[in-house]
């Protein structure tokens, strides 16, 4: 007690005096805390660097013009751009947080601390309606629940089949076939391609066969409401046969890409496909009378006419080329479909997308508990590096958002 | 407890830049400008700009507002305009790592489609749509499997002749 006190004594007098006061250190002029928050820092720099490296490879090394663009992915500019917002106001409530803190004014310090939590927690209640988005398209990183494919290919094609086939096999309305659906289903995921494109071949289809299979279709339109025709169960196979046709025969395969825009129209590729069905309209190539039927089924088809007729709209001199047109494409209309999509480069941007946003939202996750816990002391000077740790912390993970949003969102 | 009463102290006295904290004031200014900065990002980002030729030029724009803005919040809100040389030594290193890790990946992102050979872009993701010539695929029907279809689909880069083999 006594040492101290002589000591002290000692700083005082210096102090009165006014001389130049030199403290020795034993490390840095900086709590222990401090040191050890940057250097983690310093690490997560580099670990978010290989994050961000990597996605720009991956973004910038594929073909050129394959990478989805925001709106082909739901993705929402301006979504991105409240999220920025509210983070960087977050980064600044913390920073007041701390300031009165420092000066003592606790109650102050308490209150911005509460609306950094606030905004920390409603940055990630934005992310999680953003991932919901993508969710409820199909859009996942991995196979199970992704609908995602990346060529207009046969494999799509087959894709779409098995599925049409599937919804097909289970009509709404029929408790009695709905009952044989597993057996049904599983015969369509057995069936192969045919080998005829004739209507022959998709009649005779497993799943099909069954007398109440057959008849589903006029049970559910007859019960079916007015409104709201499913137009799949009924004309369902005509949907594909003509692109199947196109990719087999003629070794052509834009009616597949066809196919895909009007179940998931992109917003660079739809009109092409429109223009394409509008080509076969006014000139149809030679075909044999197989062929030249199952084309007219498709061109007759409502689905196909829909994307024509959201076309036609379009082009007319006063429409607004920047917009999407009013054409959301038939998993749009109808969730339940979930026909397989076709995104080019897809599988990748999803990966990558949610790998960077995932690992970010973990970073703001962490940061959410830390507020939290700092919700219970009395925050007053002696809180005070707490709380600037804690800030380093989140200005951190508002830094690499700062990257995020524009190489996600507006690249 | 007295260094904090001590260092209270100081800052009412208004020496806030010698012991590593600015004004609310300084505070303010700063997130106005961070969200002026993200607002002209986004601006330049959803216009018609980045659909054309130009596109990098919005793109590169973008970056350096990034680094325009990260700077601001590292300097003022991390505080490091105040504190002593120790900054150096934890956030250089880092930062040039990184610099040297993204410019060490860039040769591959900028060469890899510009070497592609056709049978490459055959099998690439997706090629661009290619101009609509319905009749042409009617006239000469292709051999089933002869072909993928894309006889008439030019690559964007068509590569220079006797480097098909290249992959």
């Amino acid at each position: 007690m006594s040492a101290h006190d002589a000591h002290h004594d000692d700083h005082a007098h210096d102090d009165h005096h006014g001389h130049i006061q030199l403290e020795y250190q034993p490390a840095l002029p900086i709590n222990n805390g401090k040191v050890i928050l940057w250097l983690f820092l310093s690490t997560e720099i580099m670990f978010f660097a290989g994050l961000i490296g990597t996605y720009i490879v991956l973004r910038f090394g594929v073909p050129t013009g394959s990478w989805p663009a925001p709106h082909d992915v739901h993705l929402l500019e301006w979504v991105g751009g409240l999220n920025t917002t509210v983070l960087l106001f977050s980064s600044a409530t913390i920073v007041f947080a701390l300031e009165f803190a420092r000066q003592d004014k606790a109650a102050n310090a308490k209150i911005c601390m509460v609306i950094t939590l606030l905004l920390g927690l409603s940055f990630l209640g934005i992310k999680m309606v953003e991932y919901k988005s993508k969710f409820s398209h199909g859009i996942f990183p991995n196979k199970p629940h992704s609908l995602i494919y990346e060529k207009p290919d046969l494999y799509y094609l087959q894709a779409v089949k098995l599925r049409v086939r599937e919804l097909d096999a289970v009509p709404p309305v029929s408790t009695a076939s709905a009952a044989k659906s597993p057996a049904a289903e599983g015969d369509a995921g057995a069936a192969g391609l045919p080998e005829g494109e004739s209507k022959e071949a998709a009649a005779a289809a497993p799943g099909t066969t069954d007398e109440d299979a057959s008849t589903a279709p006029t049970v559910e339109s007859a019960a079916a409401t007015p409104a709201e025709p499913p137009k799949i169960a009924t004309d369902n196979d005509k949907l594909y046969q003509w692109p199947e046709y196109a990719a087999v025969h003629l070794g052509d395969k834009q009616g597949i890409r066809a196919l895909a825009q009007m179940i998931y129209p992109l917003d660079d590729n739809w009109e092409s496909a429109a223009q394409y069905v509008k080509g076969l309209r006014n000139n149809p190539p030679e075909l044999d009378t197989d062929g030249q039927r199952i084309l007219n089924e498709w061109l007759e088809h409502g689905e196909v006419k829909e994307m024509e007729r959201a076309w036609v709209a379009w082009v007319k001199p006063n429409a607004d080329k920047g917009d999407r047109p009013d054409f959301g494409g038939i998993n749009e209309d109808d969730h339940d479909k979930m026909l397989p999509i076709l995104i080019p480069s897809g599988n990748m941007w999803a990966s990558t997308y949610f790998l960077l946003t995932g690992f970010h939202a973990l970073h703001v996750l962490v940061g959410l508990i830390v507020f939290a816990l700092l919700m219970i002391p009395k925050l007053d000077s002696s809180r005070a590096d707490t709380i600037e740790n804690t800030g380093l912390y989140w200005h951190f993970v508002d830094l690499v958002w700062i990257f995020l949003f524009p190489l996600l969102y507006l690249f | 407890m007295t260094e904090h009463n001590d260092h209270a102290h100081d800052a009412e006295h208004g020496h806030d830049a010698e012991h590593g904290h600015g004004s609310m004031k300084l505070y303010l200014s700063v997130f106005a400008a961070l969200v002026v900065c993200t607002l002209l990002s986004f601006l330049v980002g959803s216009s018609p700009m980045m659909e054309g030729e130009l596109a990098w030029m919005g793109q590169v724009f973008m970056i350096a507002i990034s680094c325009v803005k990260s700077l601001l919040v590292m300097l003022v809100f991390m505080h490091l305009v105040w504190e002593a040389n120790w900054k150096y030594v934890l956030t250089i290193p880092a930062s040039l790592m990184s610099v040297f890790l993204l410019c060490m990946l860039m040769p591959d992102v900028m060469l890899r489609t510009r070497r592609y050979a056709e049978e490459r872009w055959r099998y690439a993701a997706e090629e661009e749509y290619p101009a609509i010539s319905v009749s042409d695929s009617a006239d000469n029907p292709v051999e089933k499997g002869a072909d993928d279809g894309r006889s008439d689909d030019e690559p964007d880069q068509e590569p220079a002749a006797g480097t098909t083999t290249e992959d």
